[in-house]
């Protein structure tokens, strides 16, 4: 009887949803207890089908509903905790490094992109595939390291960033030829999100001074590329993409503010690779 | 390098989902499944864990070794021919829940005489 109610639409449906909003779980949980969590969650189904027909699947609904969003928040809570565990002295010099390698790598990106020479391609492949990863790893390890100083609000908004910015730089590859439409406008909207959400991270920064040294370093890194991003789209819709105005702001900004900015997130790099767990510090 | 074992004591009090996972399964191993069931009938419906509640705890509690999966087999019980994993209390996990069962019982033994139980206590007089 109960494999026959198994195949009803209505269960069928409802673990089809419930296994897609298994996504939301850290991705080592999923594979360890995933499937283990939907048997239990059609073997609930069934009961409340039994018990209480449609109106018992609406109950569990809002039971599961509720498990869902507490559990999914204690597991990253839970995985957070683990890795700050695991993260290394080698881990953190490696972040550092890679802070630096992808500040550089997005400066020289940048310049070659605005400049828009026979290098144009090499520009976007340095931009979205070489500074964009180790931007992520970098700035993930600055709030890995920091972020409980800086409190709730500066590490979910860096997070918030480090998700959005990439993800929305990646799409803009589908429309990287039309910088006038909005796919290819992604390209330079992305990584002004996750400087802009960088720079509100600086902002409260400033405040809790989390870092050893420097702590005007997280806003100096990430205020500048949206300003000058923001200016840029304003004037662009009036004047068009490719006018007089337009080019002299980005003229600017790629060569003054963007290496200014460079120099910070350097700066950044720098500090975490230096800035050893105390009971990990190596001896003198 | 010394490995410190862990004592009961150190996972005291313990939150009501661990506590009431390992009051099910003290009588025997159990499925996820079978545990909520236990857990909802134990506590007359007043504790409802859903899978994430009840697999998070399940995950904690075999880290801390409370817990141990004892193998994976079919439940002859339900007309399921999925396999399922099956959890049982190790030696910590059965002292564990001894202890926290001592300290609920010297906390109700401290409410009995304090008369908090008592029809009087409700209306107040002392």
């Amino acid at each position: 009887m109960i494999s026959q109610r198994a195949g009803l639409p209505i269960v069928k449906f409802s673990v089809r949803v419930y296994q897609t909003l298994l996504f939301a779980y850290p991705t080592k949980f999923q594979y360890e207890y995933g499937s283990q969590m939907v048997q239990v969650f059609q073997d609930c189904c069934l009961r409340a089908l039994r018990q209480d027909g449609t109106n018992g699947m609406f109950k569990l609904w809002a039971v599961t509903f509720l498990d869902l969003i507490q559990s999914v928040i204690s597991e990253h809570a839970q995985k957070e905790i683990e890795m700050k565990k695991e993260m290394k002295p080698e881990d953190i010099r490696m972040a550092g490094w890679a802070l630096i390698w992808g500040a550089l790598a997005f400066v020289i990106g940048n310049l070659l992109l605005f400049v828009r020479g026979p290098l144009w391609n090499f520009s976007v492949i340095l931009i979205v595939f070489l500074s964009m990863p180790l931007l992520i790893v970098g700035l993930l390890a600055v709030r890995n390291r920091y972020g409980e100083k800086v409190g709730a609000f500066g590490k979910n908004i860096l997070l918030i960033g480090l998700i959005l910015g990439p993800l929305m730089t990646f799409i803009s590859l589908f429309g990287i030829n039309d910088p006038g439409r909005l796919l290819g406008l992604l390209f330079i909207i992305g990584p002004s999100v996750l400087f802009a959400c960088l720079a509100l991270f600086g902002l409260v920064a400033l405040y809790k001074k989390p870092l050893p040294r420097w702590n005007a370093a997280p806003l100096f890194a990430g205020v500048w590329y949206p300003i000058i991003i923001l200016i840029y789209v304003v004037v662009s819709m009036r004047t068009g993409f490719d006018s007089d105005a337009n080019i002299s702001i980005l003229g600017v900004g790629s060569s003054i503010l963007f290496p200014i900015q460079g120099i910070a997130l350097v700066a950044m790099g720098y500090i975490l690779k230096s800035d050893m767990p105390e009971e990990t510090a190596a001896p003198a | 390098m010394t490995q410190t074992l862990q004592t009961p004591e150190e996972f005291l009090p313990l939150t009501p989902a661990v506590f009431n996972i390992l009051l099910a399964l003290a009588d025997g191993e159990k499925h996820g499944y079978g545990i909520m069931l236990e857990v909802e009938a134990n506590t007359k419906g007043q504790v409802l864990m859903g899978p994430g509640t009840l697999y998070g705890s399940i995950k904690r509690m075999l880290q801390a070794d409370l817990i141990e999966e004892s193998d994976e087999r079919i439940d002859p019980e339900m007309d399921d021919p999925r396999r399922r994993s099956y959890y049982r209390l190790t030696d910590l996990g059965r002292r564990t829940l001894r202890m926290e069962a001592e300290r609920l019982v010297s906390q109700v033994q401290i409410a009995k005489t304090k008369n908090i139980l008592a029809t009087d206590f409700l209306r107040g007089v002392p």
